[in-house]
Formats: C-alpha cells, sequence, structure tokens
C-alpha cells in the first residue's frame, strides 16, 4: 500500500444511530453509503481467559471460520469442526501453533456472542472527489440488545483538512477516542469484561502469624481452589480441571502432613483420612488422562509394525477412562462427596485450637526450622547413593526433595523472592530426573496390569511389551544420571544459601 | 521504481486519456503508483477530481521536493496518487533554463520517492521545452500516442529528429496509435506504412471512442464506467504490452 493518512477511531455516545451520524456528516459533502453486512462472531477462550490476557481474541464466524485476532495481526482458519474444543481439533495452520502455545491443554468454550454490523460510507466533495472514507460498525448482544456505535475516519491523503471539518460536524456524537478499531478495542468498549481469577500464589501469610493459623488459612485457600475446579471436572470440559483439583488436594494434604503437629492428633489423622479420599477416587481418571495426553510420545517409541496393538492399547484406554470418568462424576454429584468435602472446610474453619507450642510458633520461624531439617536429610540420603543403590532409596530420595520443594514454595512469600526461585530452580533439575525416573517404573507397572487384564490379542501384547522395554531403558537412563544430579545439587554454594536463608536464629542476633 | 511518460509535441492525441488509465490499470495490478500532471491544462487531474492545494507554488518543484510532495493526494483507487497540475507549473521551463545540468534534476526529485512508489507517470505539455528534455532524461520509457494521419507523422518524425540531435536514448521512445477510426482509409494506409518503417509500434492501438470522451463527463478511468466497451478493452491490451515495455526498460 501506498502512504495512508492514520485514520482516526471513535466510540459514539450510546443511543446514537446510525442515522443521526449520517445526518451530522452531510451538508457540506454528498454521502455515498454501501450495504450492511452483517456477522455473527462468538468469542472463545480457555476458563483462565489466557488468550484474552495475552491481548488475543479467538472469533468463531459464519461458516466454521475461526479467526485469531493479535496485535495487528489476524490469523485465519477455515472448515473446522463445530466441536473443536482443544489446539489439536483445528486443522494445521498458524492459528493452530499460535493456539497451542497459549492454552496448551486447556478448552476453549463460547464466553460471549456478538452480533455485528458493519457499513461503509464515503464523503464526496463539490467535485465529486473522495475525501474521507467512513466505517460504522455497531456492535449488540446475541439478541441484538445493548447496540454501541463504533466511527472509524479514514482521511485520503491530501484531505487531511476534511477530516478536521468533519470530526467538528460530528463532536457532539463522539464519546471516546480508541487507539483503533481492532475486535478487541470494540469487544472492550462494548463492556465484555471477563472474570478473571488472579494465578497469584500468595497466602497472605505474615512472618510473626501462629503455625496453626497460617497452616489453616493456607489449607482453605487450595481447598477453595479444588472445589473451583469440581464443576469442570463433572462436565469434562478438559483435563485440567482434574488436574488442578488434584494438585490443589495433594498440597493440602502435604501442607497438614509436613506440619501435623500445628494439630491435636485425632484432628490431623482426620484431615489426612478425608484428604486422601476426596483425591483417591480420581487416581485412575488422572492416569488415564496423562496416558492419553502422551499418545505421541509413546507412538515414536514403537515402529511402525506396532501400529495396531498400539491403536488397540489406547482404544482400550480411551474407553476405560470413560468410564472412571463416569465414576468421578457420579462421586462429584454425590452428596457423600460434599459432605466430606463440607467437613474439611469446617475442621479448618474453625477456631485456632494451640494444642501445644508448636501451633503457638511464629510461622516463619518454623518454616525455617522444617525447610532446613527436610534439607539435612536430603543431603545424608543423598550422600549415599550411588549407581549399585536399590531403587528404593532413590525413590525415597525423591519423596524428600518433594517435600523440600513443596515447603519452599508454600512459605516462598516470608522469604527474599529471587533467593527462594534460586534454590528452588537448582532443586528442580534434580527432581526432574528423580521425576522421570519414578514416572517411567509407573508407566511400566500400569502397562504391566494392563496387559493382564485386557484381552489376549497378540498385537495388544506386543505393543505393553514394546512399550515396557522402550520405557525400561529410559529409566535406566534416567537412573544413571541421579548421582550426578544429585552432586550438582549439593554444592557449597547452594549449602550455605540453604544455611543463610533458613537459619531460625541470624547469625548476628546470636552474636548479639 | 520506474518512471514512465506519455508525450507528444501534437496536442489533443489522445495523451491523457492514455497516462489516466494507464495509471488506473497500474494501479489496479498491484503497482504503487504516482500519476503527475505536469501539463497546466490540468486534465488528467480533472479526470480524478484533485486539484491542487492553494498555498503551494510549483515554482519551487524543482529546489524543494519537500513542498511538491506535499501537493501529492489520493486518488479514489487504492494505490493511486496524484500530483495534480498547477498553473505555476508553467514556470518549470524558465526556471530548468537557467539550471546547470538541469535535465538531470527531474530524475532526482523523483527519485527521493522510490521507496513510496512502484510508477511514476508524467503526463506531459504539449511543447518541446526545457521541460520536456527534463522529461526525456527522467523517463525510462516515453510513451507517445501517434494518430495515424499525415500530420501526426510529421511530428512524430520531428521527435525522432529532435533525439538524434540532442543525443536522447532513442530506444525509450515507444510510440503506439491512437484515435484510430479502421473505416478510414487514410488511417489504414498510414499505420501500415509507418509500421513497416517503424518496427517500435505496439501491436495494441486505441480506437477513436466515446467512451473515451466521454471520461470528461464521468470524471474517471473509463473502466469504471465502460468496462466491457471495446475502449476499455483496447488500454488494457496497451497497458499489457507496456508493462513489458516497462519490466525490461
Amino acid at each position: 500500500m501506498i502512504k495512508q493518512v492514520e485514520p482516526q477511531s471513535w466510540s459514539l455516545n450510546s443511543g446514537v444511530s446510525h442515522q443521526q451520524l449520517l445526518d451530522a456528516m452531510s451538508g457540506k459533502y454528498s454521502v455515498e453509503s454501501s450495504d450492511t453486512e452483517e456477522e455473527t462472531v462468538t468469542l472463545l477462550d480457555d476458563p483462565d481467559f489466557d488468550l484474552w490476557q495475552a491481548g488475543l481474541i479467538l472469533a468463531r464466524k459464519n461458516n466454521n471460520r475461526f479467526c485469531l485476532y493479535g496485535e495487528g495481526t489476524e490469523l485465519k482458519v477455515e472448515r473446522v469442526k463445530r466441536t473443536a474444543k482443544f489446539w489439536w481439533d483445528f486443522p494445521e495452520s498458524d492459528l493452530r501453533e499460535q493456539l497451542a502455545s497459549y492454552i496448551d491443554l486447556r478448552a476453549v468454550l463460547e464466553v460471549a456472542t456478538f452480533q455485528i454490523s458493519d457499513r461503509h460510507h464515503v464523503l464526496r466533495n463539490d467535485d465529486g472527489k473522495i475525501v474521507l472514507r467512513v466505517n460504522v460498525t455497531a456492535f449488540a448482544d446475541e439478541e441484538g440488545n445493548n447496540k454501541r456505535l463504533f466511527v472509524e475516519l479514514a482521511p485520503l491523503r491530501g484531505y487531511q483538512k476534511d477530516l478536521k471539518i468533519v470530526i467538528e460536524q460530528l463532536k457532539p456524537l463522539l464519546s471516546e477516542q480508541l487507539d483503533s478499531l481492532s475486535l478487541q478495542a470494540r469487544v472492550r468498549h462494548s463492556g465484555f469484561a471477563p472474570q478473571i481469577t488472579p494465578k497469584k500464589k500468595v497466602f497472605g501469610i505474615t512472618p510473626d502469624e501462629t503455625v496453626e493459623e497460617s497452616v489453616r488459612q493456607m489449607s482453605l485457600a487450595m481447598l477453595n481452589v479444588a472445589r473451583a475446579n469440581e464443576q469442570g471436572v463433572v462436565e469434562d470440559i478438559d483435563t485440567e480441571f482434574l488436574h488442578q483439583y488434584r494438585v490443589s488436594l495433594r498440597k493440602t494434604r502435604s501442607l497438614v502432613n509436613l506440619m501435623k503437629k500445628a494439630f491435636p492428633p485425632e484432628l490431623h489423622l482426620r484431615l489426612k483420612t478425608l484428604l486422601a479420599e476426596l483425591a483417591g477416587k480420581t487416581n485412575d481418571l488422572r492416569d488415564m488422562d496423562v496416558f492419553l495426553l502422551s499418545r505421541d510420545f509413546y507412538q515414536q517409541m514403537l515402529p511402525e509394525n506396532f501400529n495396531k496393538g498400539f491403536d488397540q492399547l489406547f482404544g482400550y484406554i480411551a474407553r476405560d477412562r470413560e468410564k472412571a470418568r463416569k465414576q468421578v462424576q457420579l462421586s462429584f454429584t454425590d452428596a457423600v462427596h460434599h459432605k466430606a468435602f463440607d467437613e474439611v472446610m469446617a475442621l479448618l474453619s474453625a477456631e485456632p485450637l494451640f494444642c501445644n507450642g508448636f501451633a503457638k510458633q511464629p510461622v516463619k520461624q518454623a518454616a525455617q526450622k522444617k525447610i532446613l531439617k527436610r534439607y539435612r536429610k536430603i543431603g545424608l540420603l543423598g550422600e549415599q547413593i550411588n549407581d549399585e543403590t536399590p531403587d528404593e532409596e532413590v525413590h525415597e530420595l525423591r519423596i524428600e526433595c518433594k517435600k523440600l520443594r513443596y515447603m519452599m514454595e508454600f512459605f516462598a512469600e516470608l522469604f527474599p523472592k529471587k533467593r527462594i526461585r534460586d534454590l528452588v530452580k537448582s532443586l528442580k533439575k534434580l527432581q526432574t530426573i528423580l521425576g522421570d525416573f519414578n514416572d517411567y517404573s509407573v508407566q511400566k507397572e500400569f502397562l504391566a496390569e494392563y496387559g493382564k487384564t485386557h484381552g489376549k490379542s497378540v498385537e495388544l501384547a506386543a505393543a505393553i511389551n514394546g512399550l515396557i522395554a522402550v520405557l525400561h531403558q529410559k529409566q535406566i537412563q534416567e537412573r544413571a544420571k541421579v548421582q550426578q544430579a544429585f552432586a550438582a545439587f549439593n554444592q557449597q554454594e547452594v549449602i550455605n544459601e540453604f544455611n543463610e536463608l533458613f537459619a531460625a536464629f541470624p547469625r548476628q542476633e546470636v552474636n548479639a | 521504481m520506474k518512471i514512465v511518460s506519455c508525450y507528444s509535441i501534437k496536442g489533443g492525441v489522445g495523451k491523457t486519456a492514455t497516462s489516466v488509465n494507464l495509471a488506473y490499470m497500474a494501479a489496479a495490478d498491484g503497482y504503487r503508483t504516482l500519476l503527475v500532471d505536469l501539463d497546466p491544462q490540468g486534465a488528467s487531474s480533472f479526470y480524478f477530481r484533485v486539484k491542487p492545494s492553494r498555498k503551494q507554488q510549483g515554482k519551487r518543484l524543482i529546489d524543494a521536493s519537500q513542498s511538491l510532495f506535499k501537493q501529492i493526494k489520493a486518488s479514489d483507487f487504492d494505490n493511486l496518487d496524484v500530483i495534480p497540475a498547477h498553473m505555476s507549473f508553467r514556470h518549470f521551463d524558465n526556471l530548468l533554463g537557467q539550471l546547470k545540468k538541469s535535465n538531470n534534476r527531474l530524475r532526482k526529485t523523483f527519485g527521493k520517492l522510490s521507496k513510496e512508489y512502484d510508477l511514476i507517470v508524467l503526463d506531459c505539455p504539449p511543447t518541446i521545452s526545457y521541460l520536456s528534455e527534463a522529461v526525456f532524461t527522467a523517463s525510462d520509457v516515453i510513451f507517445v500516442p501517434v494518430i495515424p494521419t499525415t500530420l501526426s507523422e510529421r511530428t512524430y518524425e520531428q521527435l525522432l529528429a529532435f533525439f538524434k540531435k540532442n543525443d536522447f536514448p532513442k530506444k525509450r521512445i515507444v510510440p503506439f496509435f491512437s484515435m484510430v477510426q479502421a473505416q478510414k482509409s487514410l488511417h489504414k494506409s498510414t499505420m501500415k506504412s509507418m509500421k513497416n518503417r517503424y518496427a517500435r509500434f505496439l501491436k495494441a492501438q486505441v480506437p477513436f471512442s466515446a467512451d473515451v470522451e466521454n471520461m470528461g463527463e464521468h470524471r474517471t478511468p473509463v473502466a469504471e464506467f465502460a468496462r466491457h466497451r471495446p475502449a476499455n478493452k483496447a488500454y488494457l491490451a496497451l497497458w499489457k504490452e507496456m508493462q513489458k515495455k516497462i519490466k525490461r526498460s
């Protein structure tokens, strides 16, 4: 395009009609108008509004066309299934890739529908020369109510004076000048404001409040997250609802167990039992989800002639997943489940009991002590591990690392952000290797069990055994990395930082 | 960026109609095009309904290209801008006459627009002057409409002689027949003899047509009001041939 003059965009005062706008522009100019183009546009986003938060809009238009609008960019894809929900449901395209990077495993759902009508006008001067192009767009909701008009005034090079004249004429009708008439801008100014729950991982605890108060407060916060995800699990929107549900419960359980002395023994036992119950019934479903999500990962482990058995295997898993999902759905809609959930919440919401000195300790001090204790235990365990150490001890190290990681993350807000982040980072590397090592072993067991219970097809058995063999190799490879990974974590710099950051009584105080 | 001109020593040969339709078709084919109306009569400006801004002084064209570029106006069509004619453009000639190496100035001036446009079309006044010499130097191709009559043949020969005398590259001249009336025997015989003598003539020819004359009434290129008529088809064929010449220049 040749050099264009920047157009000006405005929202119009509410109640202003298209005709009023046209009347205000005529007089000095003659107005020529196009027909009105109408379109129904449905916006989609994932449950966290990840697209909206990134400044993107995914719109479904007539004839199953989808558009992804970004800052000055527009990606299109056609012939999309109406049921498309995940990025992998979209035809291969740039749009699909963008979507994948923003929504990952989440599903996109309809969040709003607008009726948009566009009409283009040109204003001509006495010579019949076009001096200004005027694009009017009207936004209304699904039922055609709450109409809002926007206007874009695009002057032609050499005719900017006419723009000034027209703006002067329109002034009483104009509301707010916008940067552009992008879909984002118009949607925003049409009153669309999604409710976004911030992803902040802050509990709002203070260093000096008591252990029991903090643990109760933190547990309740995490349980609320779990509860907020239940409905998504019931509706089977995407696998992330269950994942979030389980992560929140697992963390709560972990916190309650790691800080168990904050509660009387019988209360701790009750909490532990209830939390295990709430999470336990979702184990099967999550196992199947993880397998199905990693289909590509498994597929590339086997040569093509294993495809038949492989497809059988995943067919079975998909079927079993559906069974497991129905069970979870049943239990989540059952009164027993809600009663158990209510009970945990009630127990944790009750007034603190302060049954012992630990419960009354300032939480920061208690957290420091606990973290340091966990850390030292890892040191002792890790130093004994070599290539001959039995797998059980490696698993024990993994569990200890996980506990330490949770503790550091639970209480992160009580410590300097960057220092905690760096320590977590050094721990993460070790955890990844230990985690993979464990995952391969769990997957091996899962598949072996599956082989026993699912038919006698030769192809299926071949695929399962093939996968087990590859997983076993992978597990051996990870195992070989453990000793070195621990050594990398166990370096003097990290040791010093742990000792310094979590020393319950900083040196200067001792000296004083 | 290429600079082409429509030029003829003789007036009323369809020069402006060619400039207007050529610029329009180039723009429609995606060339970012600027039509410069150098003819003080302002016919091509009239066809595109643009007028010069009052404040600008055309006599500053050569030394102050910025003030010239401020005269650029968007046409009603995508990719097509126009610098309208200005009565004071008539001063160019004096000015160019006074300047040393003035023939290069026009090319240099428009060269500054090379990032903005792919094609500049100069619609020239029908004279031989300092301005036309500057146009000959500036243009990659000079399209010359020729009515197939004895008088036009003579002016074409005069142009060739002028090029030879002043050492302008003759191969830039690309003639074509304009306002052709096929039923006239004089037109037929003139075309035959001129084609024999000058191999450079384009194959496409523009017929004498009421549609071309009606451009004045419609004030827009032929394609906008007579898309399927012979005149427009002729311009389209002409543009296709011109396009090849422009690419090769």
